[in-house]
């Protein structure tokens, strides 16, 4: 295009600009009316014109959407959290003149270490972070080695059942044990059934399953639909993350399969890779498939998406197990492999082993430990673990014939709150399968002596979607009762789904 | 927006003497105001709230910087702006993957969004297409188009000439409506809203758009 066609192009679009904001005389707008009668390049950009000018309108006018407002102060204690853990264990001269500056500003308190830390997240987040060698920096008790540090800690591993190691492109690969706490750029390999969990954001985390290989990227090293600090390159294998729904973005990580990103904005959900081959399964919320900056796919919970046998059974998914209060220098509890054990509880928090001797972080105090194969307890222990490792010796036999008592209201307490999960595997299940669910089920629950539902079934559902089945059984295991006095107890509920229109799932305790 | 302060808030001079409840009151005061900025300047995108807490932490890195030359809330939007622009550029800067074929199983293969998400790609597109635009080009029109500052108003924030604003507008609108055309998400609204056209000549329009590269 000449220059001479080029400027009388832009007169003519002046022109179309004008006469749509009514800036041009009658004459002049009756000209380009008829320009535009005749000219299809004038009439796209009338059209565009037009569609930009909505869109431009909608975003000027739209109410803006409240953010959560608590879950963006959080995020600033939490910089201000790891901005003081940092100061703790400073590994770089501006670190520790940062901390020291942070530790004599009395005024600004909890605003002014959060820019403090901001300080350091920035500084963080503009280095190649490489992942110092291991570098032992925590005291510990004798009866126990120092689990490995790295520097810019991201991580911290709250359960290993095997062999899982770590390795950075710059430190040879180190067992990993409870309380290791990984940098950016850190790689973990897990053996054939040994796992990981590992906590991201304190309320956050991931299980690794075994046969895998996962790298916290990098921020600098991700594509560019990633969106969050952490990005988790899972180069085989598959990881199931649990997301604090509590936490906001704050708590949020994306998943690197391949060239597939998957970005995370519900809470529960797991990503498989092996080959070529990914899969995704949501159970709760919602998570975005994103490849070469484009959305595939936002899949809603229960939902899968891609090569879903990548998942083998229909099991439910881990839950990352992430002590409470526990700190990197707090005991350890051991349980040895026991034949046909498939999970163990502590402290009531599940986690999945398979046959291998599982180390745990625990908050110091008592622990309850109840050994499982598949629904039948192998056995259950209590012990006191106050620092360092604590293994547990001989696991006896456990009794559990029943005879506990609950009230009523007692029962009543948790399961009225807890109905309102129950819709939403109702709302969820429905909108999948594009029927509504409606009926009337029958829930048995067996709650142990530790208040934990230890088994749970749906009967008169055997004609529902198997996705809402799982999503209510997962609800129940969820719920926590009161220690029941005297031994376990088992109840069961009706449960009634009624359409949504009027729709609410009733429950009543018979115990 | 940009008429100077006679005398400094008293919030704001005990909030830069380090008083951390005056901290809390500018930030309930004016959060709403800094959420608007960058929702508007980001467009759809989960980073929203991680900007907002960055936009907070730059005020209270800098508030004691602030003279009262500008009012607070002028001064307070170009935090806010620039937090967002430097978060978009940031992005803009990460590497990039080469294209490859989208992922295809078959059946078990991606679910149909819903209209609220359909409606949000479409918003993602067009801030997709800015991004693509020059930030100078940009700039503007966010400003002017989103934020509804007037030539005059944008000219005295970029420090440049309002003819120059002006100028830009206009070709910085040219260059993204020739991209919203081709765009595979907004390109088929424009040629539906053809179709519409009151007075449109009985023959259709068989004219494509050139197919131009869309931006990632």
């Amino acid at each position: 295009m000449s220059a001479n066609e080029h400027d009388k192009r832009a007169t003519k679009w002046k022109a179309i600009f004008a006469h749509r904001r009514g800036k041009l005389s009658k004459t002049a707008a009756t000209r380009v009316e008829a320009h535009i009668a005749s000219s299809s390049e004038a009439q796209r950009v009338v059209a565009t014109d037009a569609l930009y000018e909505s869109m431009a309108e909608s975003v000027r006018s739209e109410a803006t959407r409240e953010p959560r407002w608590d879950q963006i102060e959080l995020g600033i204690a939490r910089a201000a959290k790891e901005a003081a853990a940092d100061a703790a264990t400073p590994q770089h001269e501006g670190d520790a003149s940062e901390a020291r500056r942070t530790a004599t500003r009395p005024r600004f308190g909890y605003w002014a270490v959060g820019v403090a830390a901001a300080v350091a997240l920035a500084w963080f987040g503009s280095r190649a972070l490489p992942g110092a060698p291991a570098e032992p920096n925590v005291a510990r008790g004798p009866e126990r080695p120092p689990a490995p540090v790295f520097a810019s800690i991201l991580a911290t591993v709250d359960a290993v059942t095997g062999s899982v190691r770590a390795r950075t492109d710059e430190s040879p690969a180190v067992d990993v044990r409870p309380g290791s706490r990984l940098a950016s750029g850190t790689t973990l390999e897990t053996a054939h059934h040994a796992s990981v969990h590992v906590g991201l954001y304190g309320t956050t985390g991931i299980v690794l399953d075994g046969d895998a290989t996962l790298r916290l990227a990098p921020r600098e090293t991700a594509p560019p639909m990633a969106r969050h600090r952490i990005v988790l390159a899972l180069d085989a294998g598959m990881v199931t993350s649990r997301v604090d729904p509590l936490d906001g973005e704050g708590a949020r990580f994306d998943v690197l399969a391949g060239a597939h990103m998957f970005r995370v904005v519900g809470t529960h959900f797991a990503v498989a890779h092996r080959g070529n081959d990914v899969a995704l399964r949501v159970d709760d919320g919602r998570v975005e498939v994103w490849k070469d900056g484009v959305r595939l796919a936002l899949v809603e919970a229960p939902g899968t998406w891609g090569k879903v046998a990548l998942f083998g059974a229909d099991a439910d998914l881990a839950h990352p197990y992430l002590p409470p209060t526990a700190n990197d220098d707090g005991p350890t509890v051991t349980v040895p492999a026991v034949a046909g054990m498939t999970g163990v509880d502590i402290n009531g928090m599940r986690i999945g082993v398979g046959g291998a001797e599982l180390r745990v972080r625990v908050a110091p105090g008592p622990v309850e430990v109840i050994g499982w194969a598949g629904p039948r307890k192998l056995f259950e222990s209590r012990v006191e673990a106050l620092e360092g490792e604590v293994r547990i010796e001989a696991p006896s036999e456990s009794r559990d014939d029943g005879g506990g008592v609950l009230t009523p209201d007692e029962i009543q307490r948790v399961v009225a709150p807890g109905a309102v999960g129950l819709r939403r595997c109702r709302d969820l299940a429905s909108r999948q399968a594009g029927d509504e669910v409606v009926g009337q089920f029958r829930l048995a629950v067996h709650v142990g002596t530790a208040g934990i539902v230890e088994r749970a079934a749906l009967t008169g559902a055997e004609d529902a979607p198997s996705a809402f089945r799982s999503c209510v059984l997962r609800e129940v295991r969820a719920w926590r009762f009161p220690r029941p006095r005297g031994g376990s107890v088992d109840f069961e509920l009706p449960l009634t789904f009624v359409t949504p229109s009027k729709g609410t799932a009733k429950t009543a305790d018979n115990p | 927006m940009t008429a100077p302060n006679t005398a400094m808030d008293p919030v704001i001079e005990r909030a830069q003497a380090g008083d951390e409840n005056a901290f809390r009151e500018l930030y309930r005061a004016h959060r709403a105001e800094v959420a608007r900025v960058v929702q508007r300047t980001l467009g759809p995108s989960a980073d929203v709230e991680d900007v907002i807490q960055e936009v907070f932490v730059q005020v209270f890195r800098s508030l004691r910087k602030f003279r009262g030359e500008s009012k607070f809330s002028t001064w307070l939007f170009r935090v806010a702006w620039n937090v967002a622009r430097m978060h978009i550029r940031h992005l803009q800067a990460r590497p990039r993957y080469a294209p490859e074929r989208p992922y295809d199983d078959g059946p078990e293969a991606p679910h149909r969004p819903d209209e609220d998400a359909e409606r949000g790609e479409r918003f993602a597109a067009l801030y997709r297409l800015l991004a693509g635009l020059s930030e100078k080009k940009s700039t503007v029109l966010i400003l002017h188009d989103f934020h509804g500052m007037s030539p005059a108003e944008i000219g005295e924030m970029t420090d440049t000439p309002v003819l120059t604003v002006r100028t830009r507008l206009f070709y910085a609108r040219k260059e993204l409506y020739q991209a919203i055309a081709d765009d595979p998400v907004l390109g088929p609204q424009v040629e539906a809203l053809m179709e519409s056209l009151p007075g449109r000549p009985e023959a259709r329009i068989q004219a494509k758009p050139t197919q131009r590269e869309s931006s990632p």
